[in-house]
């Protein structure tokens, strides 16, 4: 057993877990945030996608106290008291979502790929969602979603430039 | 089997000490986006893990005047993001920003990609081809290896336990003149393994002569491999589009050598010879473009 403490959602947690956790079923069963999914459990299809300290990362090819210290942001932490973040409401908005499972770690990418970039090319969107399978297929519509919340991220970035 | 301890390293005396005191009982987890998988069927071999993932001595890719060195656990996506790879050392530039998607490149380093020793490793033809030598340590001290002695069969390596890879050094002597380009055939743009894996160094003079070539081979064979033969049929001739025919054929010889009997070899000799155009054509533009 070892104690990992880390921050989770903006919120610091510290628990005693086995040593051969994964960060996914550290994030699903200690913390009970059940957003992030397991589909295939060895990285190919992305629906366990977490940002660790920035980085989209698989959730079920890390290990729970690798993670020690670190900052971990789930599909919950990203909901604020304004409400939902830009890329949730863009999905909402286009309904790019369909049977649901792969949209937590969709969203995660989109996320990731947003906060580094917040005027993606096309390229880039296609390439940061490359690792998320959709097996209802509805890519186009997560495309478009993406660029709608860099739509919106970016206007309102400059309207609150233009406001000051 | 189950993992019952997990030593996260932030210094290399630590995870050598760790290392040292599990010896054939601990393995190193260098990114575990395929030790994960492993854990996870059951397949791994150690019941504990040195995480050296954030190892602060193995974090960072060094430009020195003669040579370049990378840490083990500099991640894909470090290699990516760094400006001086992506214009000096553009073959495996591409071969790492081939590996997996974001998610894999931001776990995945370069070292857990050499020590795996997979066949299908995307950055070992590359770093092959650019002559990399491993700096490795234990807590008898430090040696130092040339990669094309590392790979032993397939999965097998000269790494013993209690050894752990700190960093891979790339020779920069003739840097500017050097042109590394890489090309990989895999089944779809995502996520793919490479079936085949091709990169080729050559140093050209001003008469557009190949003084030099180092070619390396991915998964074609039970580790990757630097390719003497194909090497030889470049030197001392003209970059132009009669010797991308000739060197294509050649690679294709040497791979039906290779996989005899094999049920890839009809399909491999073929496609070899698209790859190792693709990646000499890539060369050409490169040298074009200087």
């Amino acid at each position: 057993m070892t104690k990992l403490t880390c921050t989770v959602n903006g919120q610091e947690v510290s628990r005693e877990i086995q040593d051969g956790m994964r960060l996914l079923d550290f994030v699903r069963e200690e913390l009970g945030l059940t957003g992030t999914k397991e589909g295939c459990g060895e990285g190919e299809c992305g629906a366990c996608t977490v940002i660790v300290d920035g980085k989209a990362v698989d959730s079920c090819l890390v290990m729970a106290v690798q993670c020690q210290g670190k900052d971990i942001l789930t599909i919950e932490g990203l909901e604020t008291e304004d409400g939902l973040d830009p890329v949730q409401q863009a999905f909402l908005d286009n309904g790019a979502v369909q049977c649901g499972y792969c949209i937590p770690g969709m969203v995660m990418s989109a996320k990731a790929l947003l906060d580094e970039k917040p005027k993606p090319s096309m390229d880039d969107i296609k390439e940061s969602i490359s690792g998320n399978l959709c097996r209802c297929t509805g890519y186009d519509k997560i495309i478009d979603s993406v660029q709608l919340a860099s739509k919106r991220i970016t206007e309102e970035e400059e309207g609150g430039r233009d406001g000051k | 089997m189950e993992i019952q301890k997990v030593v996260k390293a932030y210094d290399l005396k630590t995870a050598i000490a760790a290392l040292d005191e599990h010896k054939e009982n601990a393995q190193v987890l260098a990114g575990g986006t395929d030790l994960l998988v492993q854990i996870r069927e059951g397949h791994n071999k150690c019941p504990v893990l040195v995480d050296v993932t954030d190892v602060a001595e193995m974090k960072e890719i060094i430009v020195e005047d003669h040579q370049v060195r990378i840490g083990a656990a500099v991640t894909f996506s470090q290699v990516v993001k760094h400006d001086f790879m992506k214009t000096n050392l553009l073959g495996l530039w591409e071969a790492c920003r081939s590996v997996g998607a974001p998610q894999i490149r931001n776990l995945g380093t370069l070292g857990g990609n050499v020590a795996n020793g997979s066949p299908a490793a995307d950055s070992s033809p590359p770093l092959l081809a650019l002559e990399a030598t491993l700096v490795i340590q234990s807590s008898a001290g430090q040696k130092v290896m040339e990669l094309k002695d590392f790979f032993l069969g397939k999965g097998k390596t000269a790494l013993q336990p209690g050894e752990l890879i700190s960093e891979i050094i790339l020779p920069k002597s003739g840097l500017k003149k050097t042109q590394i380009a890489f090309e990989k055939l895999g089944l779809r743009n995502a996520l793919a393994i490479s079936r085949i894996s091709v990169a080729v160094c050559v140093e050209v003079d001003d008469q557009n002569t190949i003084t030099h070539a180092a070619v390396a081979s991915g998964s074609l064979g039970l580790f990757p491999n630097r390719e003497p033969q194909v090497e030889a049929a470049l030197v001392g001739k003209s970059l132009n589009m009669d010797l991308v025919d000739q060197a294509a054929q050649a690679f294709s010889a040497v791979t039906t050598q290779r996989l005899q009997g094999r049920s890839s070899q009809a399909f491999k000799e073929e496609a070899i010879k698209g790859v190792m155009t693709g990646c000499l054509l890539k060369l050409m533009n490169e040298g074009g473009q200087a």
